[in-house]
């Protein structure tokens, strides 16, 4: 083999990737002297990167940035697309289907990271991928998977507040199911519930809900449930038992009234009231002439001149000391039996302004200390 | 009925199993309870839980005492209770039938390893919502049997009632404005007293 020959064949070999130990057996193979070996391969190197140079940066930069595209997708398909439609069903296989192409996909792209720099172009053209390193993907693939899974519930919940429908389920089946422990920190526990439910169209649907596993003992078959189902995918619940998932669906603020809110219910309109009382809390209904939240144990009744909130002792506990920082004026009860048409009893408490009454009085009530708040216009 | 408002601090329990936390429990009635609103830091920077029902004599924490105690596996708990139980706002009740609700809850806590701190009644000579009864040498009577109870069977026992009773027999106005619930300066006295005993 003629020097030229030997060079091309060096040449062939540097674009097939090979080590310099591999060529260099194949020189001492063609009985070259070693101390060429150094300079062979470097003019070689140096014709392979000429050529290289002229295709690939533009070839493997390309091939990362469709790769980084292909990144961006896959997020905006997983995390903000796909968790915008009725799919709420299939959230864990679509979780593991996106996690899955993201670190694939991932992988490739770190693999062609900086293939176009003429340094990496004097070695190899393409990066060698090894799929047995995907396994450094496990960790960011457990991260990802968890973000998916939390875009696809926060999807379902969007839906869900956006098209919700009131209705009352019974518990039809549920579990616990227990995941030993693996690691030294210790196992875990899941819980879910199956609700039976009418829908407004007459179809009755089966849904399952996770609860966590403490809550699990506070339910049993045949239970019935106040739930909320979208009416775009009603395998979408939310059951309505704790206060963040009413706040969260019913926009009310699930909070004690405040004097304040019934000083707005004296001036609040006939038909708004119910959405005034449900801005506070859920669970209103009108019986005759009261308001009744059976869950918070208060009532409120309303006519023209008057406000009354019964409630639990201690959620009016503070009301003295509000209204004497809104400026109302405590009326000496003990010196003035009477207050214009109000009657005052032993402990009531008496507060005014120049436009209401505020009386307060504490009563025991089926083994319950009571708060009976009126508010009188003067 | 829930006629131990088992449904009031559900959701909190919940949440405080699901944390792993090991608390001091505090039950009681409204002076407990109150006590979050006066100053919740000394609740949240101590480790303390309160579970404190306004209006609720012995009776109902007797029936709430595994739900709001037992289950959340606490460390200690810090019992204060009676006086409803004096205002029979569950219907008259004896002297040593409060102490046997006390006792019971006391060997509940026992039986279980969750060690207890026993807290005198506050006193009292008037309630605003039942003024039928005179409560001042009941208080007092209760106070004795708890007192005796702790000190025979080794229990951690707080006297609030020595520090805040009044020349006649009520809670010191300084304490209290209605004389049943303390202000913010009852609660620092209380605070003291009690932090001396269990911290």
């Amino acid at each position: 083999m003629t020097k030229e020959e030997i060079l091309q064949k060096v040449v062939e070999r540097i674009k097939d990737n090979e080590y310099d130990h591999e060529i260099e057996t194949f020189l001492k193979r063609k009985e070259v002297n070693p101390d060429e070996f150094k300079s062979i391969i470097e003019t070689a190197r140096a014709q392979v990167l000429e050529e290289r140079l002229k295709s690939m940066p533009k070839k493997n930069l390309a091939v990362f940035i469709v790769l980084v595209a292909l990144i961006i997708a896959t997020i905006y398909l997983f995390a903000f697309y796909l968790p915008n439609t009725n799919v709420s069903q299939n959230k864990t296989f679509l979780s593991i289907l996106g996690t899955a192409a993201f670190c694939f996909v991932s992988f490739l792209a770190i693999a062609y990271y900086g293939t176009w720099k003429p340094e990496f172009l004097k070695i190899r053209d393409k990066p060698r991928i090894d799929f047995t390193l995907m396994t450094l993907m496990l960790i960011p693939g457990v991260i990802v998977y968890f973000i998916f899974s939390e875009c696809f519930s926060n999807g379902a919940d969007r839906i869900l507040k956006a098209t919700q429908v009131d209705a009352v389920g019974t518990v039809v089946d549920g579990g616990v199911t227990e995941v030993k422990r693996v690691l030294r920190s210790g196992g875990a526990s899941f819980a879910s519930i199956t609700v039976e439910f009418e829908t407004k169209e007459g179809k009755t649907v089966r849904a399952t809900e996770d609860i966590s596993s403490y809550q699990f003992k506070d339910f049993y078959l045949g239970q019935q449930l106040n739930i909320v189902y979208s009416s775009e995918d009603p395998s979408n619940i939310d059951l309505l038992i704790d206060d963040e998932s009413i706040k969260e669906l019913k926009n009310t603020q699930q909070r004690d009234f405040t004097p304040n809110d019934l000083l707005t219910l004296m001036t609040t309109k006939k038909e708004n009231i119910k959405a005034t009382l449900e801005n506070i809390s859920f669970g209103w209904e009108q019986k005759s002439d009261a308001w009744m939240n059976e869950k918070n144990n208060t009532a409120v009744m309303i006519t023209d001149n008057e406000v009354r909130l019964i409630t639990t002792f201690g959620k009016a506990h503070s009301y003295p000391e509000t209204l004497e920082k809104m400026g109302f004026k405590k009326i000496e009860t003990s010196k003035e039996k009477k207050a214009d048409k109000m009657e005052i009893l032993f402990g009531d408490k008496l507060y005014e302004n120049d436009k209401y009454y505020f009386q307060i009085k504490t009563l025991i009530s089926g083994g319950q200390q009571m708060s009976v708040v009126l508010v009188n216009k003067k | 009925m829930d006629w131990a408002n088992l449904r009031k601090y559900h959701s909190e329990n919940l949440a405080l199993l699901q944390s792993g936390f090991t608390p001091i429990v505090f039950m009681g009635d409204s002076i407990t309870e109150f006590w979050s609103n006066y100053n919740s830091s000394f609740f949240t920077e101590n480790g303390f839980v309160n579970r404190g029902i306004s209006g609720q004599t012995t009776s109902q924490m007797l029936l709430r005492f595994r739900q709001d105690v037992i289950q959340l596996r606490p460390s200690k708990v810090v019992i204060l209770a009676g006086i409803n139980d004096i205002a029979e706002n569950t219907g008259p009740i004896s002297i040593e039938n409060i102490m046997g609700n006390i006792i019971s809850m006391v060997e509940l806590a026992k039986a279980n390893h969750i060690e207890v701190v026993l807290c005198s009644v506050l006193p009292a000579n008037k309630f605003d919502w039942n003024h039928k009864i005179q409560p001042a040498d009941k208080v007092l009577e209760l106070n004795k049997l708890i007192q005796k109870f702790a000190q025979e069977n080794v229990l951690n026992h707080v006297d609030y009632y020595s520090n805040m009773v009044d020349d006649n027999k009520g809670l010191k106005k300084i304490y209290g404005d209605d004389g049943v619930h303390p202000n913010k300066e009852g609660y620092k006295i209380m605070e003291q007293l009690l932090l001396k005993a269990i911290l």
